[in-house]
C-alpha cells in the first residue's frame, strides 16, 4: 500500500487522508477514521473546515496518485473556490470517512471537482471545489 | 442552430452571470478583455458552455479565440462535430 505522505504535499499535523481506496479516469475514493486529539477536532467531533480540508486532500490525493504512475512527484496546490457546500452532520472521533471526489471540469491548470464525504454509507458532506494545481516552481498563481 | 441563436444564449449568461455589461458585447469587441474573468471564471464558463451547448472547451481553446464573433463561431463548430 502506498504511504500517502507520498501522494499528497500536506503533513502532519494537518493531514486528513489516510489511504487511496480506488481511483479511476473520473474519480477517486479516500479513506479517513477521525483520530482523537487531531488539530481538526473539537468537542469529539472533526469541524467543519475538517470536512471541506478532507476533499482538498482526497482530491490532492487523486491528483498525487495519477502522477505517481507517471513517475512524478505531487503538486502543490490550493483551494481557489467553494461553492454548493451541504454539511448534514460532524463525524465523531473514531468514525471512518469515505470521500469520493469526482473530476467535473480540468481547463489550465485548475480543476474543478465534485466532493463527498460518507459515513456508513451515509452522505454527512459534500460541495463542489476548484482546486489550482501549482506549476513547477511557481510562488503563486497567474 | 443558427449563429444569431448561438450568440444570444451566449451573451444572455454571459450578462446574467458573469456581469458583463451587455454594451460591451460586440462581434468584433475582444473576448478576452470584455469578459476580464480571472483563471477561476474560466472554469464557470465552461460548464456553462457544456451545459448549454452540450460541448467541452480547453484551456488551448480560448487561445485561439479572440473575438466575440470567433467565439460564437467556435461553439457553432464544435457543436456541429458533436
Amino acid at each position: 500500500m502506498t504511504n500517502i505522505l507520498n501522494l499528497i504535499p500536506q503533513r502532519p499535523p494537518i493531514v486528513l487522508v489516510d489511504v487511496v481506496v480506488t481511483s479511476n479516469e473520473e474519480s477517486t475514493t479516500t479513506s479517513f477514521t477521525v483520530p482523537e486529539g487531531h488539530i481538526m477536532v473539537e468537542n469529539g467531533v472533526l469541524r467543519e473546515p475538517g470536512l471541506l480540508e478532507n476533499i482538498a486532500q482526497s482530491a490532492a490525493a487523486r491528483a498525487g496518485y495519477h502522477l505517481s504512475l507517471e513517475g512524478k512527484e505531487p503538486q502543490k496546490g490550493f483551494i481557489g473556490d467553494i461553492s454548493n457546500v451541504e454539511i448534514t452532520r460532524l463525524p465523531k472521533v473514531g468514525a471512518t470517512l469515505n470521500t469520493t471526489v469526482t473530476q467535473l471540469q480540468q481547463i489550465f491548470n485548475i480543476t474543478l471537482v465534485k466532493g463527498v464525504v460518507q459515513e456508513g454509507g451515509e452522505t454527512i458532506a459534500q460541495c463542489e471545489m476548484k482546486i489550482v494545481l501549482m506549476e513547477e516552481g511557481a510562488t503563486k498563481p497567474e | 442552430m443558427t449563429k444569431q441563436e448561438v450568440a444570444d444564449i451566449i451573451n444572455g449568461f454571459l450578462v446574467d452571470e458573469f456581469e458583463v455589461d451587455a454594451a460591451s458585447i460586440t462581434p468584433d469587441a475582444p473576448l478576452k478583455e470584455t469578459l476580464d474573468l480571472d483563471s477561476l471564471d474560466y472554469v464557470d464558463l465552461v460548464v456553462v458552455i457544456e451545459n448549454n451547448f452540450g460541448v467541452k472547451l480547453t484551456g488551448d481553446d480560448f487561445k485561439s479565440i479572440n473575438t466575440f464573433d470567433e467565439f460564437y463561431n467556435f461553439i457553432i463548430d464544435k457543436v456541429s462535430k458533436k
